[in-house]
């Protein structure tokens, strides 16, 4: 009696060790290999950012040329230093530079591309906004928040699934493997230039440009 | 190598119970959940058998070479998810582990929580299994 009750308990320990080593080593290999493909090229949002890019790389170099603005010398060109940080910052991520491919992009790529992301901040984008509120009431602070919102739930989407990591890969659903996160990451980008963007607009047309 | 086998048995019971400390201070607690409770609980139990059992009567020590196997084996698994719990930061590639630590190590908790229930059924196994072994005699 006691030896099949041994034979039984034997077989379920070495069961359940056999699947928690299957599943671990499965798990390392999926976190390593794990790829998202997107194709740059076709995206609308390459083009939207480079436009909004160029836009605010022009705008700096009329900010040079401002007479006349309500804000003064130390808030103009506070806001100024900030968007070249953010305009080299921009310009400094890789997938932004090559965008000609199909781009297979692994699980730390994506990290990476999250990181980079996250550098173009959004703190010091609210503090210029407040800053000339405070000049003027053509702000749209209404649209800035609601554009503010959707930016953080945006960073949430893309987040969540590499949340999921702390799962074996065989509790994954498939839809995690879709490209809808770089999608996001791209949305992401796109919203907080656009933001960049019209916050530079406004700077320009906080004065005259003396041509 | 009966002897071996108990020595090698019980150094890597005390690593893994380290470990399950170390666990216990990156915020395995936190996580919500009945297997975290019994895991605590369950090791508390195997934790106190074992030492009761070994300080009893040192004549009387367990020799049995397939309970040390299996129990060997089947530890040497759960030491290796416990020490990625404490040390692959891949299971949680996201931003927000390199901005909050806190939060990074919860999600790598959560990994190891996860493993706990097979912990538990593998514990109460090798409790069970024990319970079945004549005491002072080989089987």
């Amino acid at each position: 009696m006691k030896r099949n009750i041994q034979i039984g308990l034997t077989i379920i320990i070495l069961t359940i060790s056999s699947y928690l080593f299957i599943s671990n080593i499965g798990h390392i290999i999926y976190l390593r290999t794990t790829s998202y493909s997107y194709n740059f090229k076709n995206g609308p949002e390459i083009e939207s950012i480079k436009r909004s890019l160029d836009n605010i790389k022009e705008n700096i170099k009329k900010m040079d040329k401002l007479t006349n603005s309500h804000l003064t010398e130390e808030e103009l060109n506070g806001i100024k230093e900030d968007l070249i940080d953010k305009v080299e910052q921009i310009d400094s991520l890789d997938f932004l530079k090559a965008p000609e491919k199909e781009n297979k992009m692994s699980q730390v790529e994506v990290f990476k591309m999250v990181n980079g992301n996250f550098t173009v901040g959004i703190i010091s984008t609210i503090e210029q906004c407040r800053t000339l509120s405070n000049h003027k009431e053509n702000v749209g602070l209404d649209d800035f928040i609601e554009n503010v919102y959707l930016l953080l739930m945006s960073s949430g989407e893309y987040v969540k699934p590499l949340m999921n990591n702390y799962q074996y890969p065989n509790k994954f659903i498939k839809s995690d493997n879709d490209n809808y996160m770089i999608n996001a990451i791209m949305n992401n980008l796109s919203m907080r230039i656009n933001v960049i963007e019209y916050i530079s607009n406004l700077v320009v047309e906080s004065g005259d440009i003396n041509e | 190598m009966s002897k071996k086998l108990f020595i090698a048995k019980n150094i890597i019971f005390l690593i893994n119970i380290f470990l399950f400390i170390a666990c216990t201070i990156y915020g395995l607690p936190q996580i919500e959940g009945i297997h975290v409770v019994l895991a605590y609980f369950i090791v508390v139990i195997a934790v106190t058998t074992t030492a009761f059992n070994t300080l009893k009567d040192l004549k009387h020590i367990n020799y049995n070479d397939k309970y040390n196997l299996i129990f060997i084996v089947s530890n040497l698994i759960i030491m290796f998810i416990m020490l990625r719990g404490i040390f692959d930061n891949s299971i949680v590639t996201n931003v927000y582990h390199q901005l909050d630590e806190v939060n990074g190590s919860y999600y790598r908790m959560k990994f190891v929580a996860n493993n706990l229930f097979y912990f538990n059924l593998i514990y109460i196994s090798l409790i069970c299994y024990q319970l079945t072994i004549n005491k002072g005699h080989k089987n």
